[in-house]
């Protein structure tokens, strides 16, 4: 059996290994960008190649798979899906684990998602605008003194995301200064190499609670929701500094966390399940590969959609992938079958921490992080108790340097989310820089400090939206305009 | 005495001065005689001080010349302590704003020192060897010309400071949580004793000079923070209720109403009366903007900032036998006043309860005490006070409560103006 | 032919002080820094949103008056001494000058700008006239120039400052009471601030005169800085410029030995250079002695490291120089100035201390006169490495064929000089003395290697001052 694996990141090196489990024992080859060290050794010893290319180019990926003549096609990232490359292997007659370029507007547009979720009346949504030029979104920013989200309007690789609270009347106008100088950055930086979509930013009302993030395989009928998965999504510790793509994930015992009751796992289950029902019936398409909720516990709400991903989570996959249980090829072949239904998901009973190594300089200026060489004692890692999966870094001529972006996560399970992280914790400093140039983590993540900060919150924010669903207020939000009277939006 | 913040903007976009100056108006009761602004971006560095409140010295025109994404302020007693120290050498500036004192050496010879240490080491390396060097209760924030930011607390925590953030935009080292509050960002933790916190362009990181040793200074509960603010991760509020439930214990007298000292003594005169069951009365109404007589720079001022400030309202006070509650006594021609203010307006009855012990020796860690011989807690028994400011009681609560009131073990705490024991000695 | 400096300036702003005169204060600032220019001396004082400038030619006692500083009061005002290195000893070419943009300001400098020519001509041609023959006037009508195009005092100077070469520390007083230092990116002419309480500011060329009217000395305006003092706040901003380039000459001769110059303390350099001194000179005497004024504290130095005795040869007649006005002949007044003291100097073996030989003129006379008084033995001991090439940044030096280091070798200097010995500083031994790192000096007027690059216009023909 030959499974092509697209994509070069920390998730893929999860992805590579936990196909390689399989008692298929398929040769795994894989397309990459940056020569990620770890999926290419599991392709060596799976008997498999990997070639370095354009994963976004869905002809390079189609060649490539009738060139292996694969049995399907695994695609990690979301840009390969938003160019079509799924469309393309699935034209060729190859099966491929990965949503088509229709379905994955659900995450590749954030207007065309928030669309749908107020179409469908999906819970969990967020009152939201769109704009198609800067002048209308600074004009309507300078009006109103909201507290928002400014977001490009396009998935940009979690860049360019600037939530800002604006409740106290004095400083508005700094606020409404940055938001609009913000909203300019958006268009000019984050949009600009994209024309696939019309709407350039989106405002969304700005929520407040603990993330969290539900990931689950979809074969178009049924969706296999996974335990919930928490990223911390600043950059320094004590939850401090700029927002970057996660600087490392939690996952406690069994299927919720410690913060989120079963319920709210449920209602969080829920509304993926409709988002995906809503994008197939909007399109016309089977949603076939990963689908996940990025989600938040807010007051509104309750479980809160805040972004669609439609793939694994990055890290958030790396916490999941390593304790399933099931075959993972077997999955993938009920997906391409439509037989999910068939499959029970299960995955080992342990708490699992990952940390994310970065060099200095990510996440504002990835020009500084790159390029520099990195050193790694894997056998000491696996020693204390860890394991290193390879994220942003590129093997030339046998080194390793740094892509810009996180370089390699630590894994690490046991019985507690605290105790994880204590583990992962001592497996940090086997991770170098040789040029001297420095790396940063979050000693913080999964330290009972940090559960406790997040634990009094989702308390907090639980007792308000509970209330409003006593009220029959769920959801609702209602203002009163002077000479305009009541509103409800 | 005096109030620090520090906000650092991790996004160029921001312009801080507005932030700090609001957040030193969260600070202001620290500290009403002089208060700073400076900020910092690339290319410039914008300094301002004035005499007076935050409100009154900074205008519009001030704060929108205040450019940069990163800055630093005080509110202080002193010119010495509001004012920057600003210190340069081989081409490097140092803005530091410092709250507390030093018992070895001036706050001026500490910048110096950092300055140099910088130069050759690395931002926390330098900040260790300046918290080990130097001795003394305090807490400092600085920004470098070259654009980084520095805070740290000394090694026994004397002097309170504490971080926070504001989204994924700000982050802010404030005295006080207060100081986060009002700029609405979210407490995330007290910078530990003899920490380091850097934050520079990429990074931040913090490294923490272990002394084992805590000593956190127990006026901060009893007199100086805010009532809204937590202090070493303890809410002040809480604590100023329990002593007030402490002090109800203390010689019970049969009263008629409970009246606490605006503003501080208020959560004690509460929990008082709830304790007792005893009716609390608004006793005082204010004229004039809230001073704090502890903190006011001289006798004169300080007399001057009771009569104007206080005045008894008659009809809760009139025929009553009155339980009066304050939250120290230094000097006690405060209280005599206010005593005598209260027998004045009708009160038939003045038992005086004092939220703290009686205060015997001076503050080597920045708080202006005055002069040993001055304190009349030190001359003189609760008993003798009584008749010197004309109550009919006089009573303190005693050391042991109040380290119970606060909740911390007596090692932990600094008790030096009640006991006259300092944790590292005080110097000489 | 002695070195001159070309000016000193000084400004105050004054928040909080009441019941003082800032032109007194002001007044007693120039006396400190008399030293630094005797030609003219000028004071500008905001008063009520107007600029007032009192000017005049001599010295800072024979221009004001107590009269006339009452009559000049205000809240903030600058003042400048001024020896001419550009323009000639007139009144019009004296400083503060003011400039109507739609801005008014005065201002004042100290330093040369080495492209005037080039500047002047271009501004010229933008329709500016010229009045004078100071390169005040381009840096002034630089910095009208950006204002009128709407940009804010800050970015004004900033922009001037970028097309101005050479040196300068200015002072820039504005119609709106505030008061603007900025120097230039090389900091080759000192320029400091000091307080007076903590919102008075105070901006020197050297410490000494901060001392003298109470102020604190706060630091020296780091170089390519832009300081903006008034009442709302202090402002500073700055370029970055590694190559730092402080005038070597500050150190052994302009500046008082009270001052401190980058953080240095003057007499400490020149009492090393004398010790230096000491060490490289070595020969038999009986006797040290310096030439007034400058020199002494090097003789000290010089004396306490050889043990050789010190012994003062002069008597100086301070006021000769103001009875006639640069005299054509140098050693005319050379010899009026200097009296030789026949009582230390006879049959005496004599090292004398000078601390710079430029033409060596002055040297000649100085050891002739010595001879005369009959000392057996004359040599002669210099604190400042030979003098070789022109300065651009205000050092009033003539051109590379008036210098007298400049094509003579060290025996042809020591004949011409007519000295037993001749003993120059090394470039090395300036260097260890002053204590900073020789990237942070200039010492372009001992090695012909200029901190910025200078236009080979400059260097090729005779630069002409008029």
């Amino acid at each position: 059996m030959k499974i092509l694996l697209v994509g070069d990141g920390s998730r893929e090196h999860a992805i590579a290994e936990a196909l390689a489990r399989s008692v298929k024992e398929p040769r795994i080859y894989a397309l990459m960008h940056l020569i990620n060290p770890g999926i290419a050794r599991i392709c060596e010893q799976s008997m498999g190649r990997y070639r370095r290319g354009s994963p976004i180019d869905p002809v390079q990926v189609a060649d490539y798979a009738e060139e292996l003549n694969v049995d399907f096609v695994f695609v990690g990232p979301e840009e390969p899906l938003f160019h079509g490359v799924a469309d393309e292997v699935e034209r060729r007659g190859i099966g491929c684990i990965g949503a088509r370029k229709a379905v994955a507007e659900v995450e590749m547009s954030k207007a065309y998602m928030r669309k749908l979720m107020w179409k469908y009346e999906i819970p969990g949504r967020l009152r939201f605008k769109a704009f198609k030029n800067i002048e209308d979104a600074i004009a309507y920013i300078s009006e109103y003194a909201e507290s928002l989200a400014i977001k490009p309007a396009r998935q940009a690789g979690g860049k360019g995301v600037k939530v800002i609270a604006d409740m106290h009347v004095y400083l508005s106008r700094e606020k409404r200064d940055v938001k609009a100088k913000h909203a300019e950055r958006v268009v000019k930086e984050h949009m600009r190499d994209y024309r696939d979509v019309e709407e350039k930013i989106l405002l969304e009302e700005k929520v407040e609670g603990p993330e969290y993030t539900l990931q689950c395989f979809s074969d178009g009928e049924t969706i296999l929701p996974m335990p919930l998965v928490q990223d911390n999504k600043h950059a320094y510790e004590d939850d401090l500094g700029p927002e970057t793509g996660g600087m490392g994930s939690i996952c406690g015992k069994g299927l919720t966390l410690p913060f989120i009751t079963m319920e709210e796992y449920y209602r969080s289950v829920e509304i993926v399940r409709k988002m995906v029902e809503a994008v197939q019936s909007e399109t016309g398409e089977l949603y076939r590969g990963v689908i996940a909720g990025q989600m938040m516990l807010t007051d509104k709400w309750g479980p809160t959609i805040i972004e669609m991903y439609s793939r694994f989570g990055q890290p958030e996959g790396e916490n999941i992938l390593p304790i399933l249980e099931t075959d993972m090829v077997e999955i993938c072949e009920a997906i391409l079958e439509r037989k999910l239904s068939k499959i029970k998901l299960e995955f080992r009973e342990k708490a699992t921490v990952v940390k994310c190594i970065a060099p200095l300089g990510y996440p504002d200026r990835r020009d500084l992080a790159r390029g520099h060489p990195v050193a790694v004692d894997e056998e000491a890692i696996t020693r204390r108790g860890g394991k290193l999966f390879w994220s942003s870094v590129d093997m030339v001529d046998g080194k390793l340097l740094t892509g810009g972006s996180r370089a390699c996560e630590i894994y690490a399970e046991a019985d507690s989310i605290e105790e994880a992280s204590e583990i992962a914790e001592r497996c940090i400093s086997y991770v170098r820089l040789l040029d001297g140039w420095r790396l940063f983590h979050r000693s913080d993540i999964g330290t009972p400090r940090l559960l406790e900060k997040r634990r009094i919150l989702a308390d907090l924010v639980r007792e308000i939206y509970q209330y409003r669903e006593r009220k029959g207020m769920l959801g609702r939000s209602i203002d009163w305009i002077p000479g305009r009277g009541k509103i409800e939006l | 005495m005096s109030g620090i913040l520090g906000i650092y903007a991790f996004d160029d976009l921001w312009s801080v001065s507005r932030f700090i100056y609001y957040g030193l108006m969260g600070l202001q009761h620290r500290g009403q005689e002089y208060s700073s602004i400076t900020t910092w971006k690339e290319g410039g560095i914008y300094t301002k001080t004035v005499a007076g409140l935050v409100e009154e010295g900074f205008t519009e025109t001030s704060i929108s010349r205040l450019k940069g994404y990163v800055g630093c302020g005080c509110t202080a007693t002193s010119k010495k302590m509001g004012r920057p120290l600003i210190v340069s050498k081989n081409g490097l500036t140092l803005i530091l704003y410092a709250s507390g004192g030093l018992i070895n050496a001036n706050f001026r010879g500490m910048a110096e020192f950092l300055l140099s240490k910088l130069i050759e080491n690395n931002a926390e390396q330098a900040g260790e060897a300046t918290i080990e060097k130097f001795r003394g209760g305090y807490s400092f924030v600085c920004i470098t010309s070259d654009g980084r930011m520095m805070a740290a607390r000394d090694k026994l925590g004397v002097k309170p400071l504490c971080i926070g953030g504001l989204g994924f935009d700000l982050a802010i080292l404030a005295s006080e949580s207060s100081a986060l509050d009002v700029v609405g960002a979210d407490l995330s933790r007290d910078i530990e004793p003899g920490e380091v916190f850097v934050i520079e362009k990429f990074d931040v990181r913090r490294n923490v000079v272990n002394s084992g040793m805590r000593a956190y200074c127990s006026f901060e509960y009893v007199y100086y923070a805010r009532p809204d603010s937590i202090i070493n991760g303890i809410h002040v509020y809480d604590v100023r209720k329990k002593i007030g439930v402490f002090l109800s214990d203390i010689d019970p007298v049969d009263a008629d109403v409970v009246i606490g000292v605006p503003e501080t003594a208020i959560p004690f005169a509460m929990a008082y009366a709830q304790a007792r069951g005893i009716p609390v009365e608004m006793g005082f109404y204010r004229t004039g903007r809230s001073m704090r007589t502890a903190i006011r720079p001289t006798e004169i001022e300080r007399l001057m900032g009771v009569q104007l400030k206080l005045n008894p309202i008659r009809s809760a006070v009139r025929g009553r036998r009155v339980v009066l509650i304050d939250d120290s006594v230094v000097r006690g021609t405060t209280l005599r006043n206010t005593v005598y203010i209260l027998r004045k307006r009708g009160a038939k009855e003045v038992h005086v309860r004092i939220g703290s012990p009686a205060i015997k020796a001076r503050c080597p860690y920045g708080t202006a005490v005055p002069p040993e011989d001055e304190l009349i807690g030190r001359a003189l028994t609760p008993e003798e006070i009584a008749d010197v400011i004309g109550a009919d009681s006089f009573s303190y609560l005693p050391v042991d409560r109040l380290v119970e009131a606060i909740g911390l073990t007596k090692d932990s705490l600094c008790l030096g103006c009640f006991t006259g024991v300092y944790p590292d000695g005080g110097g000489s | 032919m002695k070195l001159r400096e070309s000016c000193g300036v000084f400004g105050i702003t004054s928040n909080t002080l009441n019941n003082i005169n800032v032109a007194e204060v002001i007044f007693q600032g120039l006396l400190a820094l008399q030293h630094r220019g005797q030609e003219s001396a000028g004071i500008s004082i905001i008063n009520h949103g107007r600029i007032h400038t009192y000017k005049g030619l001599g010295l800072v006692l024979e221009v004001f008056d107590p009269k006339r500083l009452k009559l000049l009061d205000g809240k903030c005002g600058i003042g400048h001494v001024r020896y001419s290195t550009r323009g000639m000893n007139r009144i019009e070419n004296s400083q503060p000058m003011e400039f109507n943009s739609t801005q008014k300001f005065s201002l004042c400098f100290n330093g040369n700008i080495a492209n005037y020519g080039e500047l002047r001509e271009k501004l010229e041609s933008e329709g500016y006239s010229f009045s004078t023959t100071s390169d005040l006037e381009v840096i002034g009508y630089l910095i009208s120039k950006y204002i009128k195009k709407g940009w804010g005092i800050i970015d004004s100077i900033g922009y001037a400052m970028q097309e101005l070469v050479g040196s300068y520390s200015a002072l820039l007083l504005l119609d709106n009471g505030a008061l603007i230092a900025f120097r230039d990116k090389y900091g080759v002419k000192p320029l400091c601030i000091g307080l007076i309480d903590y919102s008075n500011y105070v901006f020197s060329s050297e410490s000494s005169a901060l001392d003298v009217v109470g102020a604190k000395f706060a630091r020296d305006i780091p170089p390519g800085t832009i300081i903006v003092a008034d009442d709302e706040l202090l402002e500073v901003e700055w370029v970055k410029c590694d190559r730092h380039a402080h005038c070597m000459f500050e150190w052994v001769y302009f500046s008082r030995p009270d001052s401190m110059i980058e953080g240095i303390s003057v007499y400490r350099v020149r009492y090393r250079l004398g010790e230096k001194l000491a060490e490289l000179c070595n020969v038999d005497a009986d006797v040290v002695i310096p030439v007034p004024e400058t020199s002494r504290i090097a003789a000290l130095g010089f004396s306490k490291r050889s043990g050789v005795p010190l012994a003062e040869g002069f008597g100086v007649n301070r006021y000769v120089w103001r009875t006639f006005i640069m005299p054509e002949d140098r050693g005319e007044y050379v010899t009026m100035k200097f009296n030789p003291i026949r009582e230390v100097l006879k049959d005496k073996r004599v090292i004398m201390i000078d601390d710079s030989i430029v033409r060596g003129t002055t040297s000649k006379v100085l050891v002739s006169i010595l001879r005369k008084a009959g000392a057996r033995e004359v040599h002669l001991a210099v604190t400042c490495p030979p003098i070789v090439s022109p300065c651009y940044m205000g050092v009033d030096f003539p051109t590379y064929d008036e210098l007298i280091a400049c094509d003579k070798g060290m025996e042809d200097i020591r004949r011409n000089i007519g000295a037993d010995s001749l003993t120059y500083m090394t470039i090395d031994g300036l260097i260890e003395s002053i204590g900073i790192d020789e990237s942070e000096l200039c010492l372009a007027c001992l090695t012909g290697v200029y901190p910025m690059e200078i236009d080979p216009k400059i260097l090729s023909g005779r630069w002409v001052k008029e």
